[in-house]
C-alpha cells in the first residue's frame, strides 16, 4: 500500500516510508477536511458564502491538497466579488494539480476577457481609494465611488456594507437597509448585514427578514444548486455573477409587464370612463344650449308674429283713415266741381259748367246747401246746353254729317237724359251713318224709356227698317 | 449603536491583480499533516 498524502510505500504498522505519518492519521485528517468540504458546499448551496468560506478554509487547514474545496473557496471569493482573492486560490490549486482541475478553466474565464479584467481591477481600486476617503473623513467622494464599484461588480459584499453604514452615518437608513437586503441576497447569513440590519430594524425586522429571505434560499436551491455543482471534477464551466444579472432581467420584465398591466388597468377603469363622462357632459351641455336657443327662437317667432299682428292692425286702420281721407277727398272734388260750374255759368261758359255738374256725385254730399245750389245749376244749365249741342246735332244730320251729328247728339243726350229727341236723332245719325247695331240701341231705348212719347211710333217703324 | 468608525476599521483594502502572485508567496501554505509530520521530524530528531 501506499501512502494517500504523498504515494510513497507504507512501512509494517502502516507508517509512510517517506513523510513518516501513521496512515491512520493521514485518513483522519482526510476524512476531516472532506467533512468540512461537505459542510462547505451544503452553505454555498443556500449562499451561506461567509459560512462555507469559514469551512472550506477548515477543510484545507485539515489536508491543503483538497483541490476541490480550494476550488469552491475560490468560486466563493468570487460569488463576494473578491476576484483577487479568488484567483489566489485557484492559481494555488492549479500548482498543486495542474491537470484536470476546474480551476484552470475558473483562470482562463477571467484571464481572457481583458475587459472583465479591467473591470475587476478597477472595482479593486475604486474600493481601496474609497477605504482612504472614509478614513479621512471625505464621505461624499467615498460615496461616489462605492456608487461606482457596485455599477461595476453588483455582487461586491464589502462595496454594498461599506456603502450601507455610510448611509446609516448620514441617517439614511432605509437606503442603508436596501443595500443590506442587496448583501444578505448574496450572502444570506453575512455577519456585518445580518448585525447592521439587526440595528437598524430591531428583532422584529430582522426575523420577518430571514423569513423572507429563507424562501428565497428555497427558491435559489431549486433552481441554481445544479449550476453551482462545484463537486463535481467534471464541471468545465464557470458561471460568474449570472444570479444577479439574470434575476435583474427576469425582475425587469416582470416589472415592465406588470406596469403595462397597470397602465391598461388605470386607462380601462379610470380614463376611459372619465372620458365617457367628460363626453356625456358635453352632449348634455350642447343639448341644453340648442334647447335654450330653440326656445329663446320660439319665443322670437311668437313675437315676431305680435309684432305682424300689431302692424297688420296699424295697416287696417291706417287703410282705414285713408279711405275716410280719400271720401273727404272726393267730397272736397265735389264741392270744387260745384263752385267751378257756379263759376263758369257767371263767366257764361255753360258747356263748361255743365262738364263741371256732370262730374258732381251729388248722393256723396251731405251739406243742404250744396245740394240745393247743384240742383239750381243743374235745372238752369243741363237743359239749356243739351238743348244747344241738340240744334247743332241736328243741323249737322240734315247736312249730312252724320259722325258730327253723332258726337253732338251724344253730348245733348248727356246732359239731359230726359231730351228724347236727342236720343231719336242720335239713333237716327247711326242709321245713316251705316252703325246699324248703335241705331237698334238708342231707338230700342227711346221705345223702352220713354213709352209716351210721340218718337216711339217712329223709332218702331225705323227699326222694323233696320232689321 | 453602530460605531461608524470601529467598523470601517474592520474593512481591510482588497487584494488586487497584481498583488496576486505575491500573496501567494507569502502565505504559509501548512495544514495538520504538515504540522504533524515536522512534529514527527523533530521527535525523530530527539530521540537520535
Amino acid at each position: 500500500m501506499n501512502c494517500i498524502r504523498c504515494g510513497s510505500p507504507l512501512l509494517i504498522g502502516g507508517t509512510c516510508s517517506h513523510c513518516g505519518l501513521n496512515d491512520a492519521y493521514v485518513k483522519k485528517c482526510i476524512r476531516m477536511s472532506n467533512l468540512y468540504y461537505n459542510r462547505g458546499l451544503d452553505k454555498a448551496n443556500v449562499r451561506d458564502l461567509s459560512g462555507a468560506i469559514l469551512d472550506l478554509k477548515r477543510a484545507l487547514h485539515f489536508n491543503k491538497l483538497n483541490i476541490e474545496a480550494r476550488n469552491l473557496l475560490g468560486l466563493c471569493y468570487h460569488e463576494m466579488g473578491e476576484v483577487a482573492t479568488a484567483l489566489s486560490e485557484w492559481v494555488v490549486s492549479t500548482n498543486f494539480m495542474p491537470e484536470d482541475n476546474d480551476a484552470s478553466e475558473y483562470i482562463k474565464s477571467i484571464q481572457n476577457n481583458p475587459s472583465r479584467l479591467d473591470e475587476v481591477n478597477n472595482t479593486i481600486r475604486k474600493y481601496n481609494q474609497t477605504l482612504n476617503y472614509l478614513r479621512t473623513g471625505d464621505y461624499d467622494l467615498a460615496s461616489i465611488q462605492l456608487k461606482k464599484v457596485i455599477g461595476l461588480s453588483p455582487n461586491y459584499v464589502n462595496g454594498h456594507l461599506l456603502l450601507a453604514l455610510l448611509y446609516i452615518k448620514t441617517d439614511s437608513y432605509e437606503k442603508a437597509k436596501k443595500e443590506l437586503r442587496r448583501v444578505l441576497r448574496i450572502d444570506v447569513n453575512n455577519t456585518l448585514a445580518l448585525k447592521y440590519y439587526s440595528e437598524l430594524s430591531g428583532n422584529a425586522g430582522l426575523k420577518r427578514f430571514e423569513d423572507k429571505d429563507k424562501k428565497r434560499v428555497k427558491n435559489y436551491e431549486d433552481r441554481e444548486v445544479k449550476r453551482r455543482d462545484v463537486s463535481s471534477p467534471n464541471s468545465n464551466q464557470i458561471t460568474i455573477d449570472q444570479y444577479v444579472e439574470n434575476s435583474t432581467n427576469k425582475y425587469t420584465f416582470i416589472g415592465i409587464l406588470i406596469g403595462l398591466l397597470v397602465g391598461i388597468a388605470v386607462m380601462y377603469f379610470l380614463f376611459i370612463p372619465q372620458k365617457t363622462d367628460e363626453l356625456a357632459d358635453s352632449y348634455d351641455t350642447l343639448k341644453q344650449e340648442f334647447n335654450e336657443e330653440i326656445s329663446a327662437k320660439n319665443k322670437e317667432v311668437t313675437k315676431l308674429q305680435e309684432s305682424e299682428k300689431g302692424l297688420q292692425e296699424d295697416i287696417d286702420s291706417l287703410t282705414k283713415e285713408l279711405a275716410k281721407a280719400t271720401g273727404e277727398s272726393s267730397k272736397g272734388n265735389v264741392f270744387d266741381n260745384i263752385v267751378n260750374a257756379a263759376t263758369a255759368h257767371l263767366e257764361d261758359d255753360d258747356e263748361k259748367s255743365a262738364e263741371y255738374l256732370l262730374k258732381v256725385d251729388i248722393s256723396a254730399v251731405d251739406s243742404k246747401d250744396a245740394k240745393k245750389l247743384y240742383n239750381q245749376l243743374s235745372e238752369i244749365i243741363l237743359p239749356k246746353v243739351s238743348e244747344d249741342f241738340y240744334n247743332q246735332g241736328y243741323s249737322k244730320m240734315s247736312s249730312g254729317a252724320y259722325k258730327e251729328a253723332v258726337d253732338l247728339l251724344t253730348k245733348a243726350f248727356k246732359y239731359d237724359d230726359a231730351n228724347v229727341d236727342a236720343l231719336y236723332y242720335l239713333g237716327r245719325s247711326y242709321q245713316f251713318a251705316g252703325n246699324k247695331e248703335e241705331a237698334k240701341k238708342c231707338l230700342d231705348q227711346v221705345i223702352s224709356d220713354f213709352p209716351d212719347s210721340r218718337r216711339v211710333a217712329q223709332a218702331e217703324e225705323h227699326l222694323k227698317e233696320l232689321n | 449603536m453602530i460605531d461608524f468608525d470601529e467598523e470601517i476599521k474592520k474593512f481591510k483594502p482588497s487584494l488586487e491583480i497584481g498583488d496576486v502572485e505575491e500573496a501567494i508567496y507569502d502565505t504559509e501554505m501548512k495544514d495538520v499533516l504538515d504540522l504533524l509530520t515536522q512534529a514527527k521530524l523533530q521527535d525523530d530528531d530527539n530521540n537520535r
